[in-house]
């Protein structure tokens, strides 16, 4: 039984269905099952909801990422990394190919490798800031420690097989592993927050923009 | 004697020239290094060292046809034309063309394809399938 072959072929069938089907089930029953508020000023604003998801996507627009700016910068950095690496690497795009028969654009393998350290270095910066800064030490639970080291993990051992670095296949296997646990993991752990933060960003919009007529924060 | 002598100096240097004639007009070496810059301009992995004699062996009658697959001229099927074995980027070039896939992409559904084939089926001393297992960084 070879273990390439085996997180190749079925564990990744396993890990892509359980992520496209538990992103739709949550996604659904979040919207479906939520309750209309029972309140005289109703808050749905498209406008004002646009206007707040706008606002905290712009670097140095909230209030938050200009009081702390060395984690505005580290996290829009990781954020837009962790998204369009996956995607557009080479090695994935190849795989992409031998399954499917579709092909796209590559990023450079500078590139890749520029964007993968900034990742690793961004999860060491915020396992840190989970231990050294006290307001968020004191609202830190394990999920708080674990998804960032398991994210760490999956670039890291995906960056060494890149370069070859220590024992290779196992090196690969790992990273196929994590990076499968990690798909399974975001529907159903705070990673979600890919799914959900539009819509609780534009309901804290609506809610002061139309109903108190303020920004918020 | 030595006339005996001569006769077995010569069916000697038959058989030896034969047999260095038969592998230079076979044209193998014992094994190729794929690169193909010529092709690809900067490798961006790299180069893949494929031994034409192992696969030989292992694809025994018949298996010269899975890389050497000419198009026949009367009805454009892919098959083995014996004696027309040509070079991979003959007909692979850089970018698809009408329905020919681009080198790289024919070079792994032909090689790693096969050996996942292999391996699915049982056969687990099968050639590389992943990444590094061809692209050694030496």
């Amino acid at each position: 039984m070879d273990v390439y072959e085996l997180v190749r072929g079925p564990l990744a069938w396993v890990a892509l269905i359980v992520f496209v089907a538990g992103c739709l089930f949550r996604l659904l029953s979040t919207l479906l099952t939520g309750k209309k508020e029972t309140t005289l000023y109703p808050s749905t604003s498209f406008t004002d909801g646009l206007r707040s998801i706008l606002h905290g996507l712009v670097p140095f627009g909230s209030t938050y990422m200009r009081r702390q700016p060395l984690f505005a910068v580290v996290t829009i950095g990781f954020h837009l990394c962790v998204i369009i690496l996956p995607i557009f690497l080479l090695a994935h795009i190849v795989l992409w190919y031998e399954s499917w028969q579709v092909l796209w654009w590559s990023l450079p393998d500078w590139l890749a490798d520029i964007m993968a350290v900034w990742i690793i270095l961004a999860c060491i910066y915020f396992l840190v800031r989970r231990w050294a800064v006290p307001e968020v030490k004191k609202i830190t639970r394990t999920t708080d420690v674990l998804l960032p080291v398991m994210i760490l993990l999956t670039f890291l051992t995906g960056f060494l097989a890149y370069h070859q670095w220590g024992p290779y296949r196992p090196m690969l296997i790992l990273h196929v592993l994590s990076g499968e646990i990690l798909l399974i993991a975001i529907p159903f752990t705070k990673l979600g927050h890919m799914l959900f933060v539009m819509f609780s960003r534009a309901y804290m919009g609506a809610e002061f923009g139309k109903v108190l007529k303020a920004r918020e924060w | 004697m030595r006339f005996k002598l001569s006769i077995v100096t010569f069916v000697f240097g038959l058989v030896v020239t034969s047999a260095v004639g038969w592998q230079v007009s076979m044209a193998q070496e014992e094994e190729y290094i794929l690169a193909h810059e010529d092709v690809f301009g900067n490798l961006r992995r790299p180069q893949v060292g494929f031994s034409h004699e192992t696969h030989v062996d292992k694809l025994e009658d018949g298996g010269c046809g899975k890389c050497h697959h000419a198009p026949d001229d009367k009805t454009g099927q892919l098959g083995y034309i014996d004696g027309d074995e040509q070079p991979c980027m003959e007909c692979h070039g850089l970018q698809k063309a009408n329905r020919i896939p681009a080198l790289r992409e024919a070079y792994h559904a032909n090689c790693t394809g096969c050996h996942r084939d292999q391996i699915k089926s049982g056969n687990l001393q099968s050639g590389p399938t992943t990444c590094g297992g061809c692209h050694r960084k030496n």
